[in-house]
């Protein structure tokens, strides 16, 4: 930069105009004498103009950016309460077998499982029992283990020393299974 | 995380001083009064203390609010009882 103020002084008649702009930049955008000289005035006129569509198109796309992230964190909000929603919706699973136990399905039943803080939880209603597990096959199969514990349990105990819910638990896993006396043949007890 | 861990499923079914039978793969923790058995619940053997049981308040006829409460102290064995003559299920 030196050595460009140096060849304006050293030839003033030939760069005096320049000089001066580039001590006082400022003159460019006043200038009128530049007028018809040069381009120069021009330019920076269409930089300013430029400069004002930059501004104009950069706050256009902020605002479509700004759009576009809001609209994708609702969409990750809708993913996640889909996904919720799909875990939570109660599944009916049919329980048809307790195989490879001595057991058999006198009536085949239903169970519900579904999702619930975490963990799935499996439930036959009509029993009052459930059972839970990390993932739905789990509650399930600890749902049959449980039937198959509390049907042997409640058998075991006199009929005169169970309360009404544990009476009513035995009648409703009494109609639904049964034991087999060894694994081979139908023989229930009950 | 699950409300009824099975950490404080032992502790209800040491509150209600219930008597454990082990079957296959869960001990029954049965609760008795008068003589009479009037609910049972299973809790997973071998399984972590954190895992869940929150299958419990419905099988000793209460609400989870209510089970944990058992489980943590406030509310008393003999409040569970007159919960459950309200029920009708005793």
């Amino acid at each position: 930069m030196s050595d460009l103020m140096e060849i304006c002084r050293r030839y003033p008649e030939d760069y005096a105009e320049p000089t001066r702009l580039w001590a006082d930049p400022s003159a460019c955008m006043q200038g009128t004498h530049w007028e018809g000289k040069s381009s120069v005035s021009a330019d920076l006129a269409e930089i300013a103009e430029l400069m004002d569509k930059f501004r104009e198109q950069f706050f256009q796309n902020w605002h479509q950016i700004a759009r576009i992230e809001g609209l994708e964190r609702e969409i990750l909000l809708l993913k996640n309460r889909f996904d919720y929603l799909e875990r939570s919706a109660p599944l009916i699973v049919p329980i048809e077998s307790f195989s490879p136990e001595p057991y058999e399905i006198l009536k085949p039943f239903h169970v519900v499982v579904k999702f619930y803080d975490g963990q799935y939880i499996a439930s036959f209603f009509d029993a009052n029992l459930g059972a839970s597990g990390d993932t739905q096959e789990e509650a399930v199969l600890n749902l049959k283990d449980t039937l198959i514990g509390a049907f042997d349990m409640l058998n075991e105990i006199e009929e005169d020393k169970l309360g009404p819910g544990p009476r009513h638990q035995k009648s409703v896993l009494k109609e639904f299974l049964a034991r087999r006396d060894n694994g081979s043949n139908n023989e229930r007890v009950s | 995380m699950a409300v009824i861990t099975k950490e404080l499923a032992e502790k209800i079914a040491l509150k209600l001083k219930a008597k454990f039978i082990s079957k296959k793969e869960h001990d029954f923790a049965q609760i008795y009064h008068e003589g009479k058995l009037i609910a049972f619940f299973g809790i997973r053997r071998g399984s972590k203390k954190d895992e869940g049981h929150d299958f419990i308040p419905s099988q000793i006829f209460v609400t989870t609010g209510q089970a944990k409460l058992l489980g943590q102290c406030p509310l008393l064995r003999e409040e569970w009882i007159r919960i459950l003559k309200a029920k009708g299920k005793i």
